[in-house]
């Protein structure tokens, strides 16, 4: 198949490549973002802008690791012109739940999900990226390093940085006292 | 022994397939979004009822620190240009008045979003908007988020949560009479009691003070 040198779309291409991996870059968009909602909106615009550069990419076999970085040069323009955007976004922090007959559980879910998000959000973009792509989707420090353009001693780096502010996010958490929930009445 | 973050991140994974789009909904919304930002002026006329709304937040965070003493600056939006030309204008406007911004505008289905993002102090209280060209149902807000104290990196995750919240988007969705005391409410309910919230007629100004308890 040619993939095409122009700067107008071609979806039938993109499509073609990007079908096998499609839910795996949604999942990894959703996962560095501070929602669902927003890390539709980044790999949304990240399928855009691949399908407008696609004939730039001469090695057809590097499409995923060259769609990986599309996201992360997306998310990372939108880290940096969206700071007001944390904090006042006109989306939804999740979509609705299927609370089914085990409502509590999904309840538990639903926080430890949002702690995480919020804790990956105390990173540095390029750290998050680096942390959610090795915790979650299980890609390789040298796999990671080609996604994010870099070397595998930068990558090894914001690991450890990842994870050092990690681990001062869960220690402040440990120390903060839980909100009080149930009334003693004596 | 596991990481404590371990258990939430498998939380934060399995909860990110929830409402996966497939291939086909993704070129669809892509297709339909980019047909529509085409002529971005056919949204404003043909969707009267949302009105042309202007969410203008200025948001500053630095140290407890002394405000400067500037003039007034008054800038002007023509929400008609394109998001890029809106940019290069207030840009422009704010460095003629020596003030160093970064100013972002995106267009939306219901509006125009603008940022100006500047760690100068002077900028938060001394900033007005105006907007011409508006049409006759539109409604410019201003929503400028300011915060005095000095936050951790978690504190300030929760105050983005909080501002990100459901019930802070409906307090500022209420009626002026009841905004400020559900405004106040809805960030106390997050832990920020101490906070400041002055509502006019087209802006609301919030200052964090103190992180929260």
């Amino acid at each position: 198949m040619a993939l095409s040198n122009d700067s107008i779309p071609d979806w039938d291409a993109l499509t073609a490549l990007l079908g096998p991996i499609h839910e795996d870059v949604q999942l990894f968009a959703r996962r560095i973002a501070r929602s669902n909602a927003e890390g539709d909106d980044v790999f949304q615009e990240a399928v855009l802008r691949a399908a407008h550069k696609l004939g730039s990419l001469r090695d057809r076999s590097r499409f995923k690791a060259w769609v990986y970085s599309v996201v992360v040069s997306v998310h990372r323009t939108r880290c940096r012109r969206a700071f007001w955007r944390r904090l006042v976004s006109s989306e939804e922090a999740d979509r609705p739940d299927a609370v089914g007959d085990d409502g509590s559980r999904w309840a538990d879910e639903r926080a430890s999900a949002s702690r995480a998000s919020a804790a990956l959000a105390t990173l540095r973009a390029p750290q998050r990226e680096a942390v959610v792509l090795f915790e979650l989707h299980g890609y390789s420090i040298e796999e990671i390093a080609e996604i994010q353009d870099t070397s595998v001693s930068s990558v090894k780096s914001r690991l450890t940085r990842g994870r050092e502010r990690l681990k001062r996010f869960y220690a402040e958490l440990a120390l903060e006292p839980e909100p009080i929930t149930e009334v003693c009445r004596g | 022994m596991a990481d404590p973050w371990t258990h939430d991140l498998n939380s934060l994974g399995d909860r990110s397939r929830i409402g996966l789009r497939t291939l086909d909904a993704t070129r669809a919304a892509i297709t339909d979004k980019r047909s529509t930002q085409e002529n971005p002026m056919r949204l404003f006329k043909q969707r009267p009822a949302l009105a042309a709304l202007i969410v203008l937040a200025i948001v500053v965070m630095f140290a407890p620190v002394a405000y400067a003493i500037v003039d007034r600056l008054v800038l002007s939006v023509d929400v008609d240009k394109p998001a890029e030309e809106i940019e290069s204008d207030l840009e422009s406007q704010l460095e003629q008045a020596g003030i160093p911004a970064t100013v972002k505008a995106e267009k939306h289905e219901d509006g125009v979003e603008i940022s100006i993002e500047s760690d100068d102090p002077s900028v938060g209280s001394n900033l007005d908007v105006v907007v011409p060209n508006l049409p006759d149902n539109a409604v410019a807000q201003q929503l400028r988020i300011e915060v005095s104290c000095t936050l951790t990196d978690a504190q300030e995750a929760k105050l983005t949560q909080a501002l990100r919240s459901p019930a802070f988007r409906g307090a500022l969705g209420g009626p002026d009479a009841d905004m400020a005391a559900a405004v106040r409410k809805a960030l106390a309910d997050a832990g920020f009691h101490d906070v400041d919230v002055a509502v006019h007629p087209n802006s609301v100004a919030i200052t964090v003070k103190s992180p929260p308890k």
